[in-house]
């Protein structure tokens, strides 16, 4: 895969699936009467889609200032697991640990998956979708309701095939990586009643299944 | 809320949202339990796993459904292929719209 130039391929997808969602994020702000700015804002220096939607609901709904910021940092907390994860793989020292700021679910996977990736082809990656969120966000409070529900939708699909192909490539060079996924996918089904920590409790299932599939497959070698 | 609040609100959750981004990448290279880096490797799959079935709006109507089960499986046939995300992705959309267009139609 061709990762030069000042945008890797693989962040398309990803700013093409945020666009429509960060767009719909300015929309509600303004349609729960909450101010432009405040939205445009929160899409800037918090950057994480389901925690911002999470904001939205927690402030229409009048929760307590300091609970509904502890909801935001529990909702996110899965993001250390993803920070760890991925700066461990990469191994660039101490060095450049603001960069993790810009990691979210998605680049987080595009990032993690293959060869492990220097700090040049990770804003390659990252920033796209990182403007294109802030910018879908602005655009939804300026404009209104102007997207379709068909293209809203058909947008939104650009993420999950995102996922698909990610996850066919990671199968293909490693086979055990299947059941990791198998079991984050049934962790998160299980972990539905829990809301936000339905990913990470997926998450920390299928890791802990990689494990167990690993040590099998190097007892039998 | 007011102005003030809504920007208080703003900055501490985003500060704090920071730090939980910020202190695992800072101290990563500490861990070197070679179990913990196991269990870390399984976490990008074990994420995508994760995120497919909590992107899945079981609430749509069949038909959106049935769409996006099509395009899915599009880009799983596109993507058995090596050759980049971006033709799975862009066959997605691409069959998304017409089965929706179809529908509408």
């Amino acid at each position: 895969m061709r990762r030069s130039g000042i945008v890797d391929p693989r962040a398309l997808p990803i700013a093409v699936g945020y666009l429509p969602v960060a767009f719909a994020f300015g929309l509600s702000a303004v349609a729960i009467h909450l101010p432009g700015w405040f939205a445009a804002l929160l899409s800037l220096l918090l950057y994480a889609g389901a925690s911002q939607f999470a904001a939205l609901h927690l402030l229409a709904a009048g929760t307590p200032f300091m609970a509904g910021i502890v909801a935001i940092w529990l909702i996110n907390l899965r993001m250390a697991l993803e920070a760890l994860a991925f700066f461990r793989r990469v191994d660039w020292g101490h060095r450049k640990p603001w960069l993790a700021l810009l990691l979210t679910d998605e680049t987080f996977v595009a990032a993690s998956l293959g060869d492990a990736i220097g700090p040049g082809a990770y804003i390659r990656l990252v920033w796209l979708p990182y403007a294109t969120w802030v910018l879908g966000t602005l655009l939804g409070v300026i404009a209104g309701d102007l997207l379709p529900v068909l293209l809203r939708h058909a947008f939104g699909i650009a993420i999950d095939a995102l996922f698909v192909t990610l996850l066919v490539s990671s199968v293909r060079a490693d086979a055990r990586t299947v059941w990791a996924a198998a079991a984050g996918a049934l962790g998160a089904f299980l972990g539905s009643p829990f809301g936000g920590w339905s990913l990470v409790v997926g998450m920390v299932l299928g890791a802990v299944t990689y494990v167990i599939a690993a040590a099998r497959t190097e007892g039998r070698a | 809320m007011k102005p003030f609040a809504l920007l208080s609100f703003i900055l501490a959750s985003a500060l704090g949202t920071a730090l939980i981004r910020f202190l695992p990448a800072r101290y990563a290279h500490r861990a070197a339990d070679p179990r913990l880096q196991r269990l870390l490797q399984g976490i990008p799959a074990a994420a995508l796993g994760a995120l497919l079935v909590t992107s899945v709006d079981t609430a749509l109507p069949p038909h959106y459904l049935a769409t996006t089960l099509v395009a899915l499986a599009l880009a799983v046939i596109l993507s058995w292929r090596p050759g980049g995300v971006l033709w799975p992705v862009l066959g997605a959309v691409a069959v998304a719209c017409a089965g929706l267009a179809l529908h509408l139609g």
